[in-house]
């Protein structure tokens, strides 16, 4: 496949007066790669990309030879002849040939220094704009978890809880999450449109600003507007619905020999493999996405296994290559371990055991509490995303646990806060 | 087969039969954990043994650094060597300088029986018993078993025979696992350092076969690092070797994200790391004159980190590269606290000091506290 034929001006003219030649070895994998994947890139990442090319095009031959070349000083002491550094791709075994070189570190600090400065020259403006916009993540504890919200303090100092005016029951109807993100039942009968609708149907949407990433299926079910058939105004992620997808991946992941070579032979096969039929439409009839939910079961992180894991590295993938408006999060329940198939954590435990499933409330709820820190930490990671509100719901308790910026508005609310107070006033933030 | 519980008669037939050392080694060494887990005030939760029972009477080193690479085969590799080694992750060469296994061996004359290493983690081959070293080697490297990998095959085959019901009954179970130890097929896992034999050592199998009957009727839970204990027991029971490697790796669920299953696997190594001192304490072959050593392999990488926090380690921070190490047993004259820096690398040549070694091709340091 002829890539450059799909590409925008400012990347193939670079390219075609050879560019990628001129890059220090370790760089080469890595910007053909971006390349190759341009056409499945979210705007955002093709932004950055046609940023950086054109910065590097418009440099000098004396700029360009400055800007590397610590770089290559490195390099030069790095045994990078093995046949296992491939110019077109980054591998597993080019990784690990890497890290284990006495010179790792320094290479990693000058590869710093480099996207710094580029970072700072070529995308400081555009950086500052994105930089400005005010972002969501919603975090939602369902009520099977036993997660009482103080025990989020400890590990997050810098959020605050508020005392929500709502009933503790967890059977109310509608429930708390419904009544946030739907609102108030209309003398017709309907819900919503809630603040996400409203907001993911504004005219300035890109691919990539909203997420739907869950463990099971309810977001879904309570917003059909935003990812049902024919609609696409947000990306929806979810674990159970990609169980075909996941289990394919794991089967070829399980027949993976020890060896690194092995490793990228399976990762070249999985990412070639055509995985559409394993698919929910939401993803497989969108090739960018479909791209994203392949590269993120590539990248591990045990997101083909545990859902709560889907949900955060789900969550620190969007935040890499969307920079998302509005993430919002479901975790979920897993089952514990069951004797012996613990060990063999690529097998199946349904079919690798006749015992019943027992689910893990409490294991599940401390999985959740440190991934929902984590899915927070990644978001607040990238510049463009640090006037974030982070809000957590919890089904089973009358409170919000949120963190964000000094002027996020939650903070001058008194106590109790009703769901519809919160509602507006997450709108207000976004809209 | 099998080669793995050492395929030859476990006798002494290099450097000489020599008499015993009066002296007994146990290096306990665990998958990453942080010291926000573990060794600070919100960790010493998971480590109740480690923190409250062992620590006061223990020469305690606050801050040892791992500034080699810190992927499994080479941090342990690092430690059994004295050097910073830069082999493959997977296991597929051997380190490349002796390891404490052979300076042991060659120096003192110690026999093939007298040197064990038990380990867990799936990361590591036989190659990690003995160095390429040209004037070491594979003649006085250690007997490498790896019970985890054997329960991992043994439910693998269970799988594959349409068996897997089996792993819900006891008796079967142990049945399933027994039959992996006996068949034909199990060499991969590498436990060939004595040679080629095909058979495994009937004086080899019995502990093994206890160990495995103690594990799955035990309502202990099923770890990969319960049955390694199991193992590592019978063969100081059997063998009461001098120097034993024992290596947990329960902690490494954190690579697929679950926080609970990691803070339990921790638990795992504090609840083992003092039942293996407690043998120590009673077996008559072990009791006044073993030290025990305990040390993490490294950390894990920090919150917030762009490598995922806990699941991972590979990042250049202190919470990676920055753990402990613990000492036990009569040998130590003086229970204290160390806080001065030190690194993994001088492991290995104070041990084999204290052994009456000489590790003449580590780069590590010696530990004046423990040779003292």
């Amino acid at each position: 496949m002829d890539v450059k034929l799909n590409l925008p001006p400012s990347i193939s003219d670079p390219l075609n007066r050879g560019l990628v030649k001129k890059l220090p070895r370790t760089f080469q994998p890595y910007i053909n790669q971006e390349i190759q994947s341009w056409q499945f890139k979210f705007p955002y990442e093709q932004n950055y990309l046609q940023s950086v090319i054109s910065y590097l095009d418009g440099l000098s031959p004396e700029q360009f030879e400055n800007l590397f070349l610590g770089v290559r000083q490195v390099e030069a002491k790095m045994d990078l002849g093995s046949p296992a550094f491939s110019e077109r791709e980054q591998t597993i075994e080019a990784a690990s040939i890497l890290a284990r070189s006495p010179y790792y570190l320094p290479w990693r600090e000058e590869v710093n220094k480099v996207f710094d400065r580029i970072h700072g020259a070529a995308l400081g403006e555009e950086q500052a704009r994105l930089a400005a916009i005010n972002r969501l993540l919603l975090l939602v504890f369902p009520g099977a978890l036993p997660l009482d919200p103080h025990d989020l303090l400890p590990n997050w100092p810098d959020g605050q809880l508020k005392r929500l005016d709502w009933p503790k029951e967890t059977r109310a109807q509608p429930s708390l999450l419904e009544a946030l993100l739907k609102g108030k039942r209309q003398p017709d009968g309907r819900l919503g449109p809630g603040f996400l609708e409203e907001f993911a149907a504004t005219q300035d949407r890109n691919l990539g600003d909203v997420w739907l990433i869950e463990s099971g299926t309810g977001l879904r079910e309570l917003l059909p507007g935003l990812v049902g058939v024919g609609q696409s105004r947000a990306i929806l992620l979810s674990f159970e619905r990609l169980k075909a997808f996941r289990e394919a991946f794991l089967e070829q992941i399980k027949s993976m020999r020890k060896s690194l070579a092995d490793a990228d032979a399976i990762s070249h096969r999985l990412r070639g493999l055509k995985v559409e039929s394993w698919c929910p439409e939401e993803i497989g009839n969108n090739p960018v996405i479909r791209e994203f939910v392949r590269a993120l079961f590539l990248s591990n992180n045990g997101t083909q296994l545990f859902s709560n894991a889907f949900v955060e590295w789900g969550t620190a993938q969007a935040a890499a290559h969307a920079r998302p408006v509005v993430v919002v999060c479901e975790f979920g329940l897993r089952s514990k371990p069951k004797p012996f198939t613990s060990v063999a954590i690529f097998e199946n435990p349904a079919s690798a055991s006749p015992l019943p499933s027992v689910p893990d409330p409490e294991g599940s709820a401390v999985d959740a509490g440190m991934l929902a820190y984590y899915a927070w930490l990644e978001m607040r990671r990238h510049p463009e995303c640090r006037r974030t509100a982070c809000v957590c719901l919890f089904e089973n308790a009358p409170y919000v646990f949120a963190a964000g910026t000094e002027d996020f508005p939650l903070w001058k609310e008194t106590e109790p806060v009703a769901p519809e107070r919160l509602a507006s006033i997450l709108r207000s933030w976004l809209i | 087969m099998v080669g793995q519980f050492a395929a030859r008669k476990l006798v002494a037939s290099l450097g000489g039969a020599r008499s015993r050392p009066d002296r007994r080694l146990i290096v306990v060494i665990t998958g990453g954990m942080r010291r926000q887990e573990t060794f600070s005030a919100r960790g010493g939760v998971n480590i109740p043994h480690l923190s409250g029972d062992l620590l006061p009477n223990s020469l305690f080193y606050s801050g040892v650094r791992n500034d080699g690479v810190t992927s499994h085969f080479n941090a342990i590799s690092s430690i059994l060597t004295g050097n910073w080694q830069r082999v493959d992750d997977w296991g597929n060469n051997p380190p490349k300088s002796p390891t404490l296994f052979e300076y042991v061996r060659r120096q003192t004359g110690l026999a093939g029986d007298e040197v064990w290493m038990v380990a867990s983690n799936k990361a590591l081959t036989s190659q990690i018993g003995a160095s390429s070293s040209g004037t070491y080697g594979t003649p006085y490297g250690a007997n490498v078993v790896f019970p985890k990998a054997l329960l991992l095959t043994a439910v693998e085959e269970a799988i594959q025979k349409g068996h897997q019901g089996n792993l819900a009954d006891h008796d079967k179970a142990e049945a399933e696992i027994e039959s992996v130890i006996q068949g034909s097929d199990y060499e991969g896992l590498g436990w060939n350092v004595f040679g080629e034999a095909h058979q495994l050592d009937r004086s080899v199998e019995a502990p093994v076969k206890n160990a495995i009957e103690r594990f799955v009727h035990t309502n202990a839970p099923a770890t990969g690092d319960q049955l390694t204990f199991f193992v590592a027991v019978e063969i100081m029971r059997r063998f009461a070797p001098s120097l034993l490697v024992v290596n947990f790796s329960d902690v490494e669920a954190a690579h697929f994200g679950s926080y609970s299953m990691h803070l339990g696997g921790i638990r795992n190594i504090d609840r083992l790391t003092y039942e293996l001192w407690q043998e120590a304490r009673s077996n008559t072959e072990y009791r006044d004159r073993t030290l025990m050593v305990i040390m993490p392999e490294f950390g894990r990488d920090p919150d917030g980190s762009n490598t995922n926090g806990f699941l991972n380690h590979r990042s250049n921070d202190d919470t990676c590269r920055m753990i402990w190490m613990m000492c036990l047993g009569p040998p130590i004259a003086r229970p204290r606290i160390v806080d001065r820096p030190v690194r993994q690398v001088d492991l290995c040549p104070s041990l084999a000091r204290w052994l009456g070694c000489q590790a003449t091709e580590s780069t590590g340091g010696v530990l004046a506290e423990i040779v003292a």
